[in-house]
């Protein structure tokens, strides 16, 4: 019995190696879902913006905005800050970038990869707050007519409280790892 | 150098004790997610129960036919919303149970670590859930609406970011595990 059960111990491979290949495979899938899906905002964004007669055509035909209102220099100011917006979502995907690079460096129970979870949750809420700033100003540089015909819900929509909501959750992730790894290798100079 | 890091990190993690700043977060977690689910509650009810300012919507950006829109159809097509609010209330109701562990000052558990799973799962149903809901509203409304509608609107750059943050929750709920074992494992030796 006993020499049926070290053959399959044996057999088996170890629970840290096959952490480890999952782990491999989940990173560089968190890496390439980041990577799609930062473009693809992007892409969308650009198409959406570049398209001036159909985006302020949906303005007039749902809010009854004059297109007249609406200046060369203010929609390019709004278009602008389509990429402000890009620019800080590009921050928390380069800081994810950084956390996976420590997990497939090995690197998984380590103060490094904790605070790199916490600059990734931070990021997070930088992003999610450029998004929500860029809102009012991108409306106020297209027309300054569509401040009172917005519903309140556009300002603040239900995303936005979702993103600031996993921020706050990989925020406290954050805050366990760093003090378990941070004691670990106290321990380890110690010893 | 690695498991020697990894059996330090599992001998020390379970002395690490709700500690004030967690406790905070992790209630302010639970304020965020009421705020939020109550949130969308509210602008979804508050669209789909005024009719006809949503119909003219829908007629004013992709010209549709409001008088083909029947009761029963238009009734389907909240209920999908309804049903995708339901799935998103569920996944809050995962997270409730996993900030209780964490209240509770089991924060390195395997409770935990299969809570935090099954909050990733419950991520990944709610956002498949709202993405096959989506196209079926639309026809209940209407089948024409699935021909106007751009089809960006069907599978949209956030539901890919909500695949990947519970893609993300599950890997970590797969490293809390093994942490946690680890430690497990070490105390009984001990």
């Amino acid at each position: 019995m006993s020499d049926d059960a070290s053959i399959d111990d044996s057999a088996a491979p170890p629970p840290t190696k096959t952490l480890a290949r999952g782990l491999r495979l989940a990173c560089w899938s968190i890496r390439a879902a980041a990577l799609i899906w930062w473009i693809w905002t992007l892409a969308m964004a650009t198409l959406l913006w570049g398209d001036r007669e159909t985006m302020v055509g949906r303005w007039v035909k749902l809010y009854e905005l004059a297109p007249a209102s609406v200046s060369d220099r203010g929609y390019a100011g709004a278009f602008g800050l389509v990429f402000v917006a890009a620019a800080a979502s590009a921050v928390m995907v380069y800081f994810l970038w950084r956390l996976t690079q420590c997990y497939l460096d090995g690197r998984v129970f380590t103060v490094e990869a904790a605070r790199n979870l916490r600059r990734v949750a931070l990021a997070g809420f930088a992003a999610t707050a450029v998004g929500v700033l860029a809102r009012p100003i991108q409306v106020w540089l297209i027309s300054v007519d569509l401040f009172g015909k917005l519903p309140l819900y556009a300002w603040l929509q239900p995303p936005d409280l979702l993103y600031l909501l996993i921020c706050g959750f990989l925020l406290a992730l954050a805050v366990i790892f760093e003090a378990a790894a941070e004691i670990a290798e106290d321990s380890a100079s110690i010893v | 150098m690695i498991d020697e890091m990894e059996e330090k990190f599992a001998e020390t993690a379970p002395m690490i004790a709700l500690n004030e700043r967690l406790r905070w977060a992790c209630l302010g977690i639970r304020g965020v997610s009421v705020a939020w689910i109550l949130w969308d509650w509210t602008v979804s009810l508050y669209i789909w129960s005024d009719r006809a300012t949503m119909l003219d919507r829908l007629d004013r950006l992709y010209g549709l036919d409001t008088s083909s829109v029947s009761a029963g159809g238009y009734f389907g097509a909240a209920a999908m919303a309804v049903l995708s609010m339901t799935v998103a209330t569920i996944f809050v109701g995962y997270l409730w149970r996993l900030v209780r562990v964490f209240l509770e000052g089991r924060v390195f558990s395997v409770d935990a670590a299969d809570r935090m799973r099954d909050l990733a799962l419950a991520g990944v149903a709610a956002t498949l859930v709202d993405v096959v809901v989506r196209p079926i509203g639309a026809a209940m409304l209407s089948t024409e609406l699935l021909g106007k509608i751009p089809p960006y609107n069907w599978f949209a750059p956030h539901d890919l970011l909500y695949l990947l943050i519970s893609g993300f929750v599950f890997a970590l709920g797969v490293i809390f595990r093994s942490a946690v074992q680890m430690a497990d494992d070490h105390a009984r030796i001990v």
